[in-house]
């Protein structure tokens, strides 16, 4: 229960950042800071043993086998405690990033809501409630990006990164429902315990896919990473480098040891992440925005870790992605940094920032030189654990596809470095004021904790282990084995490349296209076209004509029916014509209104023979003793002919030409058909005689649900969510004439006193 | 609408509503075991206001029903939502109802039950959708 109530610790403070905001600027980061705490306290305390840890379940709808499960198996712990972690430093981070009180907490508050929903991600052993989670990170990304709401672009891009994720995210939900029909079971640590296989399993495993590549910008899904870039700097580098873009790391790290070794998982998901990785380290280092440079970087890493993982090295892939989030989070921060310092974060542009802010140019240095993998740094430790894996393994063309994006690389590391921290007598020095202590605690701290993990990776070597139950070789000094000369290679390809490309003779390389149409572009032609494809639907069934509406409804709505009843339509209609006389009385009254309504050339009098419709049904209810339906029938024609009179007496009197919009053909047919279908309903169902009738469940329940008018209980109790349901459009319908009668009715009293 | 002042409705339409509304009130309240419940009861009490807009015009119906008929519609929706969401906090479902019931001498039976909550919602929906429909449709300036 620990677990469940840190994470709801997230969404407590919500209301209160917002009711601290203005009032009590000095309070907003502390307050928002406790949670993280919290989480990080309590990770310690299960990881150290001084509380019983376990399965958390909570039934949320159990008929449908919706569960929030939480788990606090080692996985779970070494991912809260990096989501935890890294956002603490990020809500200090943030404190002085955002000068405006009530941006600041608005900011706090929407990234306690993604921190709820990325510590269930983490820690979720049931697919519905992951799957809750996971949208939970999708709406909070949404808010994050497009946090400059006055912006064009941050508005576009927040669109395209919930557009792309929640499609994925909702053929991921398909994949899990199938998934779980599959093996009988929601809980993961089950399902891959024994996991299931056939057409449906593969069905489910792409579709699985899509949702994880998606969220973790593989190809050819990466574009909305890079433009999420519009969101402000710590939401970045938490968001989409982190914590969030993992989510879909994580899902295939608790799904590979039940699927990895098929040969699905082994295509898909290896050549999609060497695809990525090759494409986000080419293309990185073509980036002028060092933010953006970043963002490439990340999809490469991404890649990096998809890869691993297609290959079923999920302890290399885990240890990468610690690494990662140690290194990437310090580098977006310092961009913040220089970028309020100095008002740009363009290489070519930034001189001399270095020499102004030695202790942030050496935090930037160790998470560039983590990100390079150069000893005795994190970075190098876990990316000799990879390479001496696929060595391992004698996986040669990964490991070349992998090196050489690894030179790449540290190609665009040291571009970063040199473009945010060097000097360029070209440029004029860059005016840069002092950053704030609050914005360079974070990217010490986790410039520390890479040099500490670097030289002692033990803890890490050891939490990734029991995490996902594979071994892998962390250490910093390996001896000399092929791992390092790999190693050696890559570092040295990378810096030729950089200084290659530094030269006067090489300037413009950056200008260089592919011929492939960028997937962004497909995104936006895909895009355009379901404008254009809604457009001209809305113009066939919605042209302005009442009448061609009305046929559109009446036609969809009793034909959909239709089809099923003619389906399965057994002839056996054995009906009295009549119970008691006095319907045959009512009826011909009944059908003598309704035709009246269409001969009578008042639009009055026709309303008034539409209510003398109603009211021979309200009789016919009281001859079955139905009392509540003919009081309610009865009030309803009542108001519903006043009603109808209010509007009539704003249109001429009588009816003129029909419109021309439909033809009187086209209208006796649909008159026609609503007419036999709900002939042939009533007629169906009251003939047919099921074993046992609702209706007589329903009085047998009702003294259970306490009440003796079974209509009402049917209504409050037995249907009550329909009610719900009901009374929830008629605020809506009133809401509606309010807003289109109000308009008019102010115009004209405007247009009236002028 | 001319809404022309008609002495006979007017005095007709003053001895009618009180009992209109005492009676929607009965039904509300007996619904669950007798004919009535909150639809039926906001459909009587929404007549009473027609009967006033008829009479007195749509000054007349503010003066009867004094509230916004929009916060009318907006309180039954949240009550309704209430009367459905004590039951998560008794650990029950969604729209489940707690219960008490007394016997009193004389009196009989006395029930109270989030039920009530819910109708009473459902009844304030009704009236205030007809009020609005009354006051935005039925304007009688001209």
């Amino acid at each position: 229960m620990l677990l469940t109530l840190s994470i709801a610790a997230y969404i407590v403070v919500i209301p209160i950042l917002w009711a601290v905001s203005v009032r009590f600027p000095r309070a907003i980061v502390p307050i928002a800071a406790v949670p993280y705490v919290l989480q990080l306290m309590l990770v310690s305390a299960l990881t150290l043993g001084w509380l019983p840890g376990g399965y958390e379940a909570i039934e949320w709808i159990p008929s449908l086998g919706v569960t929030i499960g939480l788990s606090t198996d080692p996985f779970a712990l070494l991912l809260t405690a990096v989501v935890s972690g890294i956002g603490l430093l990020i809500v200090v981070y943030a404190g002085g990033y955002f000068e405006d009180p009530s941006k600041r907490s608005r900011f706090l508050a929407h990234m306690s809501l993604f921190t709820a929903g990325m510590a269930g991600v983490v820690a979720s052993d049931e697919l519905l409630g992951l799957f809750v989670f996971w949208e939970i990170t999708t709406v909070a990304s949404y808010l994050l990006i497009g946090f400059d709401d006055e912006k064009d672009e941050a508005r576009s891009a927040a669109l395209q990164a919930i557009l792309v994720t929640t499609a994925g995210g909702l053929a991921m939900l398909a994949g899990f429902v199938l998934l779980a029909m599959a093996s009988g079971t929601t809980r993961i640590s089950a399902i891959v315990a024994d996991p299931p296989s056939g057409t449906m399993v593969s069905v489910a495993l792409v579709l699985v896919f899509l949702g994880a590549f998606t969220k973790s910008a593989q190809f050819p899904f990466h574009f909305w990473l890079p433009n999420a870039m519009s969101a402000p700097t710590p939401a970045s580098a938490y968001l989409h480098s982190a914590t969030m873009v993992k989510a879909g790391i994580v899902l295939l790290l608790l799904l590979a040891p039940g699927f990895a070794s098929t040969a699905l998982w082994t295509w898909v998901v290896t050549s999609v992440g060497l695809i990525t990785m090759a494409l986000g380290a080419t293309v990185a280092l073509k980036q002028r925005d060092l933010k953006l440079l970043l963002a490439y970087g990340t999809v490469s890493q991404l890649g990096f870790m998809t890869a691993l993982i297609g290959l079923g090295f999920t302890a290399a892939g885990l240890s990468v992605l610690v690494g990662h989030s140690l290194f990437k989070a310090a580098l977006f921060l310092i961009v913040g940094i220089v970028d309020k310092a100095s008002g740009t974060r363009r290489i070519g542009e930034l001189s001399g920032v270095g020499a102004r802010m030695p202790v942030v140019a050496a935090a930037g240095a160790i998470a560039a030189g983590s990100m390079a993998g150069i000893p005795p740094l994190l970075g190098f430790v876990t990316k000799e654990a990879a390479f001496d894996t696929l060595i391992a393994a004698e996986d040669w063309f990964a490991l070349a596809i992998v090196a050489t994006a690894s030179a790449f690389t540290v190609a665009y590391a040291a571009r970063w470095w040199f473009g945010a921290f060097g000097s360029d007598t070209r440029i004029v020095p860059s005016e840069v004021a002092r950053p704030k202590v609050a914005m360079a605690v974070a990217p010490i701290v986790l410039g520390l904790l890479t040099v500490a993990l670097g030289i002692n990776p033990q803890p890490l070597a050891g939490a990734v282990k029991e995490a996902v139950g594979q071994s892998v070789k962390l250490v910093l000094w390996p001896g000399l084995t092929p791992a390092l000369a790999v190693s050696s290679l890559v570092l040295v390809g990378g810096v030729s490349l950089f200084f290659v490309l530094s030269m006067e003779a090489a300037q413009g390389w950056q200008r260089w296209r592919s011929g492939v149409p960028a997937m962004a572009d497909v995104y936006a032609a895909g895009l355009s076209g379901l404008g254009r494809t809604a457009r001209a639907v809305t113009g066939v069934v919605q042209n302005g004509s009442l009448p061609v509406y009305l046929a559109v409804i009446v036609v969809s709505v009793l034909g959909v029916p239709a089809v099923t009843w003619l389906v399965a339509w057994q002839p056996s209609f054995s009906l009295p014509i009549w119970n008691r006389p006095s319907e045959i009385l009512l009826a011909l009254v009944a059908v003598a209104g309704a035709i009246a309504a269409t001969r009578v050339q008042r639009r009055m009098a026709a309303a008034l023979m539409i209510g003398v419709v109603g009211y021979a049904v309200a009789g016919i209810y009281v001859i079955f003793s139905a009392p509540d339906l003919a009081l309610t029938q009865l009030l309803i024609e009542t108001l519903t002919v006043a009603l109808f009179a209010f509007v009539l007496v704003k249109l001429p009197r009588r009816f003129g030409a029909l419109p021309r919009s439909i033809t009187p053909r086209a209208r006796i047919a649909v008159a026609v058909f609503a007419g036999a279908v709900v002939t042939f309903a009533a007629l169906a169902t009251s003939t047919v005689t099921p074993d046992r009738l609702i209706a007589e469940e329903y009085i047998a329940e009702a003294p259970a649900a306490g009440g003796k008018n079974v209509v009402n209980v049917v209504l409050t109790n037995f249907r009550a969510l329909d009610t719900l349901g009901e009374i929830t459009v008629l605020v809506a319908a009133g809401l509606g004439i309010v807003a289109l009668i109000r308009p008019a009715t102010l115009r004209r009293d405007r247009s009236g006193a002028s | 609408m001319r809404i022309r002042f008609s002495p006979l409705l007017a005095i007709g339409t003053q001895t009618m509503v009180p009992t209109l509304m005492l009676f929607s009130v009965y039904l509300l309240v007996v619904g669950h075991d007798v004919p009535g419940g909150g639809f039926a009861g906001g459909l009587i009490a929404s007549s009473a206001l027609l009967l006033v807009f008829l009479a007195f015009g749509s000054g007349g119906v503010r003066r009867a029903f004094p509230i916004n008929p929009e916060t009318a519609m907006g309180v039954g929706l949240i009550l309704a939502l209430l009367a459905g969401s004590i039951g998560l906090v008794f650990g029950n479902t969604f729209l489940t109802y707690t219960y008490a019931q007394w016997t009193v001498p004389v009196i009989g039976d006395i029930k109270v039950s989030t039920l009530l909550l819910f109708d009473v919602g459902v009844y304030l929906v009704v009236i205030g959708l007809v009020a609005t429909a009354i006051l935005n449709l039925g304007s009688d300036r001209r």
